[in-house]
């Protein structure tokens, strides 16, 4: 077997081709003029690019309003004074009432 | 300025059934966005967007622009291309059935062969395409394809190599068709 048999088949194969595609090519006159009248034409301002546009600006907004996290007013943390209960809360100035007290009881009143 | 746009056409005009077939080439063998593709180039000539500097041959200019205008317009309309993958992949099956079939008249033969040409990766298609049918060397097709001498190099020898499988495949599921011997029941 001819080792250059498949390439002078692939060679066939691409020359039939080229002749197909050659009895099926237009024109160049053809395909020259239709350039030339797109050439004549004002430029066609394309729509998808401002719609492509206002559509991602309108989804940007959805999607921050949806992502935005909440600014919830904060809540006062208990403090420690808080925590402890009624019952067993004390006066700072509790102390001051205390000697009185003592001092009145013990009788030591010239 | 008007002598170099007149040499500019008249060299266009003897390269339009080759660029045709480039074009066609770059467009999975799309007619119709050939077509488009080829006036498209031609505009940018019009324009002055595309325009030859004599770096390289005329012909590798020009299919190199056909090429970029091609890519531009398969990028502009993705959205009806996936439409098509879709249909296509419908009809993909029965397509090979047919390669591998009863590809025996030139017309299912090319068909055949336009198929197995699509399923190569497209460098190695386009390398191909350059070569054998536009009879450019392997230096040409990289300068038009825009990449190294080697690279261009190993596209050509995996694309003939899967070419060659796809022949030597072709003609096995071929052969028994054509040497089958009627059977001795039929002759008796």
């Amino acid at each position: 077997m001819n080792p250059h048999e498949p390439d002078n088949h692939i060679q066939q194969l691409f020359s039939e081709q080229r002749a197909a595609d050659q009895r099926r090519a237009p024109s160049f006159q053809q395909t020259w003029q239709a350039a030339m009248t797109r050439a004549e034409k004002p430029a066609r301002l394309s729509w998808w690019l401002p719609a492509m546009a206002a559509a991602s600006a309108v989804s940007l907004v959805v999607v921050s309003v949806l992502l935005w996290p909440r600014t919830e007013k904060p809540q006062p943390t208990p403090s420690a004074t808080v925590v402890v209960s009624l019952g067993e809360w004390t006066s700072p100035t509790d102390f001051l009432l205390e000697p009185l007290t003592a001092s009145t009881s013990s009788g030591s009143q010239p | 300025m008007a002598t170099n746009d007149n040499t500019t056409r008249a060299q266009l005009a003897e390269l339009h059934p080759a660029g045709y077939g480039w074009a066609l080439a770059c467009c999975e063998r799309d007619p119709a966005e050939a077509e488009d593709v080829l006036q498209t180039a031609c505009l940018k000539v019009l324009q002055g967007r595309a325009r030859y500097n004599g770096r390289s041959s005329f012909r590798t200019w020009w299919f190199a622009v056909i090429r970029l205008t091609a890519a531009d317009e398969r990028r502009r309309h993705w959205l009806r291309r996936l439409k098509l993958t879709a249909f296509d992949a419908l009809q993909s099956d029965t397509v090979h059935e047919e390669a591998f079939g009863d590809a025996l008249d030139r017309e299912q033969q090319q068909a055949a062969f336009a198929n197995a040409l699509a399923t190569l990766p497209a460098r190695q298609g386009e390398v191909l395409h350059l070569v054998f049918y536009q009879q450019l060397s392997i230096e040409a097709a990289a300068e038009v394809l825009g990449v190294s001498v080697g690279t261009a190099r190993t596209h050509y020898t995996r694309g003939k190599q899967r070419l060659r499988e796809w022949l030597q495949q072709a003609k096995v599921s071929h052969e028994p068709a054509r040497t089958r011997q009627p059977h001795p029941a039929v002759v008796l």
